[in-house]
């Protein structure tokens, strides 16, 4: 049963608004400082996503890495709020995965000519999604309970093994994607300053803009629980009143008199 | 710039929509837990007024 108390109530308490305020700011920095970056020779005007686009795909490993670790205390613990930062971090990192492509299509119509290619990084890319909103899905098929929270802890280990492949993807196969800038094993940071500040400002900003939705879906979360469990409670109650007190018989309805089989004869 | 202000947008427009729901989410759940009005089974009172 979930608790009820008033400081379980009150989660988020002071972190909530000062995450929201704090994301607020450095979103609308990271579209100044984006939209302001200097055209480049290979790709003009386009390399201006790179303050978002790399960081929103950073998000979506942080959310997988979260609710994995989520999980594994989750399994070891059985405690709900870990399940409750595991089912929060799945469904925060399906968006920021979703925008991710999203993001990553409308940049390679310019400068591929195409929306979508299935190609390695992509591809894999759209399978961590897949798997991300069928654990989303499966969760909300199956009632509350430690069944629901261990298959959802299994969902967050598979998307964990799967960002390895993700990520290296353009190391291993051969990729259309560029190689990686920052996190790849032999990093290719040869952006210039302005690059390098857009995009550091932007990963700090969207890593506290997902902390603050955690923050908010943990709530909901443990909302959700507290309402399921007091209507659970009122059904019982009413139940047990109607047997205690059964209501009042509404009385016969007359009609015409039916012949009897003597009578029709 | 078209592709740049699409991009952008979309980043934008869909984190937006998500808080917005989060926000919104969270303050129906509030409202209903203080008003007793939650899941299902409502309270008769609450089943039976107009």
């Amino acid at each position: 049963m979930a608790s009820t108390t008033p400081a379980a109530h009150r989660s988020g308490g002071r972190l909530s608004p000062l995450l929201g305020w704090a994301s607020l700011v450095l979103v609308g920095a990271t579209v100044g400082l984006g939209l302001v970056l200097p055209k480049t020779a290979e790709q003009a005007e386009y390399s201006r996503l790179i303050a978002v686009h790399p960081p929103v795909a950073w998000v979506s490993y942080v959310a997988v890495g979260v609710a994995s670790v989520a999980a594994i205390a989750y399994l070891a613990s059985r405690r709900a709020a870990f399940d409750r930062v595991n089912a929060a971090s799945l469904e925060v990192g399906a968006v920021f995965t979703a925008l991710t492509l999203a993001t990553g299509s409308i940049w390679s119509r310019p400068t591929w000519g195409v929306w979508w290619r299935w190609e390695p990084r992509l591809t894999t890319e759209a399978l961590l999604l897949a798997v991300l909103v069928g654990a989303i899905a499966l969760r909300r098929a199956l009632p509350p309970g430690t069944g629901r929270g261990v298959v959802t802890s299994i969902f967050s280990l598979a998307t964990l093994g799967l960002l390895p492949i993700v990520h290296f993807s353009v190391e291993w196969w051969r990729s259309q994607h560029q190689p990686g800038t920052l996190l790849a094993p032999e990093p290719s940071s040869n952006a210039d300053t302005p690059y390098l500040l857009a995009m550091f400002v932007g990963f700090l900003a969207f890593t506290v803009l997902y902390a603050w939705m955690v923050v908010q879906r943990v709530r909901i979360e443990r909302l959700e629980e507290q309402a399921d469990d007091l209507a659970l409670g009122r059904a019982i109650a009413e139940r047990r009143a109607e047997r205690a007190d059964p209501p009042p018989v509404a009385p016969a309805v007359t009609g015409p008199a039916v012949p009897t089989g003597e009578q029709a004869v | 710039m078209g592709y740049v202000a699409a991009g952008y947008l979309t980043v934008l427009g869909g984190v937006a929509a998500y808080a917005a729901w989060l926000v919104r989410r969270s303050r129906q759940l509030t409202g209903d837990r203080r008003s007793g009005s939650v899941g299902p089974t409502r309270p008769r009172e609450a089943r039976e007024a107009p």
